[in-house]
């Protein structure tokens, strides 16, 4: 049995880490890479500059967990995949972080390309605004209202059926 | 009536009066027939030049695929595009679809009619120069279609004062445009960042530019320029969009009140401000049925851009909200699955009231409703395909529990409705039980939970309403011919419809319009229809008809002729048309000019 090919990533803060081919491959974006560049390049490092440490480490692991996955594909089914929420168990709990490091990872699923990671990070963030309420969204997410009352209530009454207008 | 004049006198003041009014009419005839002439000459100048621009626009588009319009392998656009020297004629823009291998297949050039027809509405050229450009460009099919118009309505949720109880809040806090000048493409956050460089006297001048000015300043004063959306603010537009897509509109509508930053962000989504600009009245009657939990704005991007019925297959002007379905009219009045049930119904299935909850329903707006626009008020609607589902799986799950007797008889009678192939039908059975006095297009329950919808193109988005065809508003309520009256077509099945139903013959006299299709097994079908509905409308025969309006015309001038001025406008211009038409037909039923 041959042993799987590594790569190596290198972090936009300079940490080289190493993974197995396939594994980074979930990126299209290095899939692309490591198809355009000849044999002997590839055990040069490759530079991930939008992606802290600790990011890629956590994008890495998404992609080890997924390796097995089939490709992703752009037909009909995407489309409905979309409009569900529902997100599996594993990933539930891969998305239990702070919400700094939820937009990062997102941000950097894509730019890496990795669409599946990205659905997922997308329809965490949609859940946490799914049946909330305006303050209650303001309080996930440190927003401030820059509304006064009556323009708020306003804008609430013109959006709803009122039948005493 | 003079007195003292025998009837002598009366019949040469006639006769005077007679050669006046002729003399009058031909000095007219001669001065409309000049500027006709001038404007068909302009027109076609002015076709032209949109021509050579089209073929200059497709030329460089050949050459970078980037410019204009976007062309992939089997979907493409073509018309008339920006020609600066046409003055009013700005865009005539036109989407056309082409599905490869099918009759659908309309050809490189050719054009919608309701496309044709919004686009150069929008564009500002009046009704009589629009018609000659659609003449011009599609001859064939413009005599053949009319647009849905008040005779096709019916009291659905859209007819009920949406835009005065739902007004939509969308767009009305946008600045007018040019309120700053050239610094309208700055966004407000600079704005603000350029006033606070500027010392107090150059600050009171801006503010006293305009409204939007003060504004900036008031609110950077106010220090109100908070303008964040927190950590969401990192996320690129495209991947907000796709947060979007799956979040309910309940939620959307929401997340706009959060503060001005999110409502900005919202309303700039392309599904978002389609929704609101073309088919404000859906957004609005989910709203006011409060169901805006049922949908997602992906799920109904999906439905407005889908055309075709989802039981039929007909091309669909409506959507029935409770189940998010694409619907025709004639599926909608007649199908069980679209007639939404009371409570009372509910109870009759067996389904207790914890159970109806989570059921899909609403409580209907007050208005009124259906063909016959009857008064209705404020009543608990529920699905009833869910109340169905949920009433057999209760059905199910009770008889094996039951005793043994009444499980053997449950499942006899499961064996026999499971013998019928059609699961629908068996729906229907179950139903029509409750509801032996249905009205169908005047029942209106069927009406309370469904809007006119358009459809949106795949291209660009643009919104299209179908035609009807001219020849099949004559005929019956019958379905099963394919010719009926009601029924929508996009350009695709319309060329299915003509090739299975014939062409049409038509005829007017200038105050009536009078067409049917030509039944090509049976010829000669068409002219006796077409004499029924002469003798039905107008008590003559069709050449009685024919005879009159000949002498109609020789005495009285063209009809119309006292009419409004729009109405003479459209009738001159097609004088050569009816004129032509009417030879035709007096010759297809054998009466001469002479006679």
């Amino acid at each position: 049995m041959s042993a799987v090919p590594k790569i190596q990533l290198t972090s936009s803060d300079g940490a080289v880490i190493e993974v197995d081919r396939p594994v980074a491959e979930r990126s299209v974006l290095i899939k692309h890479l490591l198809e355009d560049l000849p044999e002997e390049s590839t055990t040069e490092a490759i530079p991930v500059p939008n992606v802290n440490e600790a990011v890629l480490r956590k994008v890495l692991e998404w992609c080890e967990q997924h390796k097995k996955d089939p490709p992703p594909s752009n037909d009909e089914d995407s489309e409905s995949r979309k409009k569900c929420t529902d997100i599996d168990e594993w990933d539930q709990k891969f998305m239990q972080v702070d919400q700094e490091m939820l937009f990062e990872i997102i941000l950097a699923a894509n730019y890496l390309d990795i669409k599946a990671l990205l659905d997922v990070g997308c329809k965490t963030v949609a859940n946490m605004i799914k049946g909330k309420t305006p303050e209650e969204i303001r309080k996930t997410f440190n927003i401030q209202n820059d509304f006064t009352p009556e323009e708020e209530d306003q804008i609430r009454r013109e959006n709803e059926w009122a039948e005493d207008r | 009536m003079v007195l003292g004049r025998g009837p002598r006198d009366r019949q040469l003041a006639a006769a005077e009066r007679r050669k006046a009014y002729k003399a009058k009419i031909k000095a007219q005839r001669k001065k409309k027939d000049k500027h006709r002439r001038y404007k068909t000459e302009a027109l076609e100048r002015k076709v032209k030049e949109a021509t050579d621009n089209l073929i200059l626009n497709s030329q460089i588009q050949q050459q970078n695929p980037n410019v204009g319009f976007q062309t992939t392998t089997n979907r493409g656009s073509a018309g008339l595009t920006k020609c600066p020297t046409v003055g009013e004629v700005n865009v005539v823009q036109t989407v056309f679809e082409r599905r490869e291998g099918t009759v659908d297949d309309w050809g490189v050039g050719k054009i919608t009619a309701v496309q044709r027809k919004q686009s150069i509405q929008n564009s500002g050229i009046s009704s009589s120069q629009a018609k000659q450009v659609l003449g011009k460009l599609l001859p064939e099919l413009e005599d053949l279609v009319i647009e849905p118009s008040s005779k096709h309505r019916v009291w659905t949720l859209d007819c009920n004062n949406l835009a005065r109880y739902c007004p939509l809040d969308y767009g009305r806090v946008k600045t007018p445009p040019g309120a700053l000048g050239t610094l309208d493409c700055l966004p407000v956050e600079v704005l603000t960042n350029i006033v606070t460089f500027m010392d107090i006297p150059t600050v009171v001048r801006f503010k006293s530019l305009s409204t939007f000015a003060r504004d900036v300043v008031l609110s950077m004063l106010e220090h109100k320029t908070t303008f964040s959306l927190g950590p969401l603010d990192r996320l690129p537009d495209q991947i907000f969009a796709k947060i979007f897509n799956s979040i309910t509109i309940d939620s959307v509508m929401s997340f706009r009140l959060v503060n001005k930053k999110a409502r900005e962000k919202v309303d700039e989504l392309r599904k978002f401000h389609d929704l609101v600009t073309k088919a404000p009245d859906v957004l609005r009657s989910i709203q006011s049925l409060k169901l805006g939990k049922l949908y997602t704005l992906l799920t109904l991007a999906s439905t407005l851009r889908r055309r075709y019925c989802e039981i039929c297959g007909d091309a669909a002007g409506y959507i029935y909200l409770l189940r998010n379905t694409r619907v025709c009219f004639l599926c909608f009045t007649h199908d069980m699955r679209f007639l939404p049930l009371f409570e009372p119904n509910l109870r009759d299935l067996g389904i207790p009231w914890e159970s109806m909850k989570h059921l899909p329903h609403c409580t209907s707006i007050p208005g009124k409703y259906s063909q016959g626009k009857k008064r209705c008020c404020k009543t608990q609607l529920f699905d009833a395909v869910a109340a169905q589902r949920d009433a057999y799986w209760r059905r199910d799950r009770s008889a094996h529990s039951q005793p043994k007797e009444h499980n053997r008889k449950y499942l006899k009678q499961k064996i026999r409705l499971n013998e019928l192939s059609d699961a629908w039908t068996r729906m229907d059975r179950g139903l029509k039980k409750g509801h032996s006095n249905d009205g169908y297009a005047f029942n209106p329950r069927r009406f309370m939970g469904v809007v006119r919808a358009p459809w949106f193109m795949r291209a660009d988005s643009m919104a299209s309403w179908g035609i009807h065809c001219v020849g099949c508003q004559n005929e019956g309520r019958s379905r099963s011919s394919g010719m009926h009256w009601r029924r929508l077509f996009t350009p695709a099945t319309f060329a299915k419809h003509i090739e299975e139903c014939g062409p049409v013959l038509s005829w007017t006299d200038g105050r009536l319009m009078f067409a049917r299709h030509q039944n090509l097994n049976e010829p000669g079908e068409a002219e006796r229809l077409l004499d029924a509905d002469v003798r039905k409308r107008t008590g003559l025969s069709l050449k009685e008809r024919a005879r009159r309006v000949q002498t109609d015309v020789e005495l009285e001038g063209p009809i119309g002729s006292t009419g409004s001025a729009g109405l003479n406008d459209n009738i001159d211009e097609e004088d050569g048309e009816l004129e032509r038409r009417r030879h035709a037909l007096l010759q297809m039923i054998g009466v001469s000019d002479d006679d």
